[in-house]
């Protein structure tokens, strides 16, 4: 496998695990401590908020096990840099409003990184995507590859 | 259907799979609130609405909780069961020092609540401090403890080992945050949704 193609797949499967443990780790969770973490961003209220925390973590976990194994990559990818993007507003909303949000509730040790930190990470994630973008219809090992090979 | 929306569909279906399958290990939470810590609980056993709070004694909302169940208690005479239980965050430096004294307390009858009282009403005083446990001390003398009962308990490794233990029982059930509750067996995480499940609670219980 020649370098380029191996960085394009090492990306992939570093964004995409991203997600996937961070969509895992708030499925096996009870969804009240998502909408916990929701209400407290104040954007959403209500119906809406439970609505989210109950879908959110399943679009997270499967666009990205699709995205790791190059299955649906363009739909993926664009899904999945549209949530970063989204929680990146939020968080700089956030912190533009000086929203109290340590005063909600306190969070256990993975939990409790300060939001700008969060932010920081965010952008991080969200430059590997946009690195991500202009590679995406290049060859890399994928089941989209491979599907196209043989169909 | 073609090869690779069958597989797409495979993935989907074994992704859902092993999550339900990780939910499935998940202890019920409702065996856990049978549970009776005597010395820790409110209100009578035969009420109809039974909460347990998990609760960090450093943790600012927390304290904010207090008052909020005070007042829900009153607001709903003999109908509230309420339990505390620990759940010392390590992001706070005397979360489970005060845990500590607080099971020893609750070892030492009907001192648990004032000592209970005196910590959250007080936290900004210890928060921070290297030798929270003076002040704690202090407030367990003005509680009425026995400081002799106290010192010999705080010092003992079993205390520190059960408050791990509770959380690390809370842990299992999916408890993240502090202050989170449960309600009659559902979790509700935060005061504002304390209140709404509570009112929900009670509401039903008038139509029914």
């Amino acid at each position: 496998m020649k370098p380029a193609s191996l960085f394009r797949l090492f990306l992939r499967a570093l964004l995409g695990s991203v997600f996937i443990v961070s969509g895992f780790q708030k499925l096996i969770s009870p969804p009240q401590n998502l909408a916990a973490v929701i209400d407290k961003f104040e954007i959403l209220h209500g119906s809406a908020v439970t609505a989210l925390s109950l879908t959110l973590p399943w679009v997270e976990f499967i666009a990205g096990i699709l995205f790791v194994l190059g299955l649906w990559t363009s739909a993926a990818l664009a899904l999945l840099w549209l949530m970063n993007t989204v929680f990146i507003a939020v968080l700089v909303s956030a912190l533009l409003r000086r929203l109290p949000i340590d005063q909600c509730g306190c969070f256990g040790k993975d939990l409790s990184i300060p939001l700008p930190v969060m932010l920081g990470i965010d952008a991080a994630i969200w430059l590997l995507f946009f690195v991500s973008f202009f590679f995406h219809k290049k060859s890399s090992p994928s089941l989209d590859t491979f599907f196209a090979r043989h169909d | 259907m073609n090869k690779k929306t069958l597989t797409t569909a495979a993935i989907v279906a074994l992704s859902v799979g092993a999550v339900l399958a990780f939910r499935a290990l998940r202890p019920d939470p409702a065996e856990l609130m049978k549970a009776r810590i005597a010395e820790r609980s409110l209100g009578s056993e035969k009420a109809p609405i039974w909460i347990t709070e998990y609760f960090d004694y450093q943790c600012p909302p927390c304290a904010l909780a207090r008052p909020a169940l005070e007042k829900m208690m009153a607001e709903h005479p003999g109908q509230i069961y309420l339990q505390a239980r620990f759940f010392p965050l390590p992001t706070h430096k005397n979360g489970m020092k005060a845990a500590i004294f607080a099971e020893c307390a609750s070892r030492q009858k009907g001192k648990f609540w004032k000592l209970h009282e005196e910590m959250l009403n007080h936290q900004n005083d210890w928060a921070t401090d290297n030798y929270a446990g003076f002040k704690f001390t202090s407030y367990a003398e003005s509680a009425g403890m026995d400081l002799k009962q106290l010192d010999v308990c705080v010092q003992d490794p079993k205390i520190k080992e059960s408050v791990a233990e509770e959380k690390k029982k809370a842990e299992a059930i999916g408890v993240v945050m502090t202050p989170s509750f449960y309600v009659n067996g559902k979790l509700a995480v935060g005061i504002t949704a304390l209140s709404a499940e509570i009112k929900t609670v009670t509401d039903k219980a008038k139509t029914v």
